[in-house]
């Protein structure tokens, strides 16, 4: 269908962050064969975003990243992310032992409406995963920045530099206020 | 350009997440589209519907030209406030949209039809309507809530006036009557009891609030999709379309092929039947994890399928659909999800009666 296209087409321009697209993969995408699309709320009654913790980092594709005292990387989605997908049902995560690739997919979170990658901040080797999640997805909803994270990963020794190059809070936090606007 | 309803504002002070569905910003959710879709099974929640197209039709040949413009039979309409759901057929019998009419007097009905085909509809019953005398009338200025759930009705009944209230408690299911300037239809799109309620605009935002302060939640179009699919409705524009007919997307019941009555697109209808349908309907079930989602690819011995409606449902806690496939293929159908091909579970809908699974879902 014609409309389909142009929807994808738009979301792609409008949420390139939550949707990854391999061929014939479809992304987040809205429940009726239509647009799913932030829009700006002119008054004032909108709930708070919830505060950034100041220790993460972000990828422009909503994940953020956050280094443990022992060296490794603990990524989940970011609130935002959460609050756009709505409640959250399934994910896909990776295998402790998998390599990944910074920029590309390697889990799937799915909510009632859509279906989203999630893409690696840095490269390394997973090493833990959150299985919580397989029967209570909805903890990313709740609580994104914390028991919602999905992995972490080992990063490479070259990786240094992958993880300089992610967002800055307050930079993320202009990405989707511009988002919203 | 954006069109919003006469709720517009309630939604946002209700901290709705707006989106733009096919042009007018419409409630997705109020923070939880599973817990309104819960809200609406066990006890009532409410819907802003008033994108949807109310189109009145007068004249003294209005039932001589719905048994020619839609597939099913207003014959059926033995009694004023009677509604019948049909389809819309172009001459090829793809199906133009689906919708419900209302049968109110001999001169007068009343239609109900999609916000995504409301100018092709118009465009279409508009000229068929000339060689009818029937005057085509779109009332763009009404409002429509939906109000749905196993205590929608007494809810509602709390809050009319007491001619309406006492019309309304006696109303069968897909009857309607109209009172004090209300359009009140036991009619609904998530397999609960409940009713449609067409107003004036500038009524709406006072009937929400007295709603809302009967304890009728509101709930947002994505708790109204799962909903609707939990009941096995079809959804236009995704379980069937013009490049459908309603042979194969499980709407037969739908076509009354009765004797001498020449609806527009029952010749296409007729060959496609004599010479066998190639497709059908058929309701899944994925009882692994996962989700289906629309056009997804679905393997069947018989050839390929896909996925039309494909959700998580929250009265099941797993994800079902509605597919496509070979009018040969059997019950040993697959899923292929990114790069997994996951069994499905061939079921009849409806997947969720009486806001309980149904027997063998």
């Amino acid at each position: 269908m014609g409309g389909e296209q142009r929807c994808a087409a738009r979301l792609g321009a409008k949420l390139k962050s939550v949707g990854g697209c391999g061929p014939g993969r479809r992304d987040l995408k809205e429940l009726f064969g239509l647009e799913l699309q932030a829009r700006p709320k002119p008054c004032s009654l909108e709930t708070p975003m919830q505060e950034i913790p100041g220790d993460l980092k972000f990828l422009k594709s909503h994940e953020w990243a956050r280094i443990e005292d022992d060296g490794t990387i603990r990524v989940g989605i970011s609130d935002h992310a959460q609050s756009l997908l709505g409640d959250l049902v399934y994910v896909e995560l990776p295998h402790v032992g998998d390599d990944v690739e910074s920029g590309k997919a390697c889990a799937v979170v799915e909510s009632v409406k859509a279906a989203s990658d999630v893409y690696a901040p840095v490269s390394g080797t997973i090493v833990e995963v959150n299985s919580d999640l397989a029967d209570t997805p909805e903890v990313i909803n709740n609580d994104a920045y914390g028991d919602g994270w999905l992995f972490t990963i080992q990063p490479a020794a070259a990786s240094d530099s992958e993880f300089a190059d992610l967002l800055e809070p307050n930079d993320y936090a202009d990405l989707i206020e511009n988002e919203d606007h | 350009m954006i069109n919003c309803t006469p709720l517009n504002a309630e939604h946002r002070a209700l901290g709705a997440r707006m989106v733009d569905f096919g042009g007018w910003d419409m409630p997705i959710n109020y923070g939880s589209q599973v817990e309104e879709h819960h809200q609406v099974r066990r006890d009532a929640g409410m819907f802003d519907v008033s994108h949807m197209t109310v189109i009145d039709l007068r004249g003294a040949r209005v039932r001589e030209f719905l048994r020619r413009l839609v597939a099913n039979s207003v014959d059926k309409l033995a009694k004023p406030g009677k509604a019948l759901y049909t389809c819309m057929l172009d001459e090829q019998g793809g199906v133009i949209d689906d919708l419900i009419v209302y049968y109110l007097d001999d001169g007068f009905f009343r239609l109900v039809v999609n916000a995504s085909t409301r100018d092709k509809d118009v465009d279409w019953i508009t000229r068929h309507a000339a060689g009818f005398d029937v005057e085509v009338d779109v009332r763009d200025e009404l409002a429509m809530i939906a109000v749905q759930g196993p205590t929608a009705r007494e809810r509602v009944h709390g809050v009319l006036p007491a001619e309406a209230r006492d019309g309304a408690t006696r109303l069968v299911r897909f009857g309607a009557l109209s009172s004090g300037g209300l359009f009140i239809a036991r009619t609904g799109y998530t397999g609960e009891e409940g009713y449609e309620i067409v107003m004036p605009a500038d009524r709406a935002v006072g009937f929400w609030r007295d709603l809302l302060a009967a304890g009728v939640k509101p709930a947002g179009l994505g708790a109204r999709d799962t909903l609707r699919l939990e009941a096995g409705m079809n959804l236009y524009g995704q379980d069937m379309d013009q490049s459908t007919t309603p042979l194969e997307s499980g709407l037969a019941w739908t076509v009354a092929f009765d004797a001498d009555r020449d609806f527009i697109g029952r010749g296409a209808l007729e060959a496609q039947r004599d010479a066998g349908v190639p497709r059908k309907l058929v309701g899944v079930v994925l009882d692994d994890k996962g989700v289906l989602r629309h056009d997804q690819i679905v393997a069947s011995g018989a050839g390929e399928g896909r996925i039309l409606s494909g959700s998580f449902a929250p009265t099941l806690g797993k994800s079902i659909g509605l597919a496509r496939v070979p009018a040969a293929a059997g019950d040993d159908l697959h899923v292929a999800i990114r790069d997994r091909s996951l069994p499905l579970r061939v079921v009849t809908p409806p997947f969720v009666r009486g806001g309980q699974p149904a027997a063998g879902i």
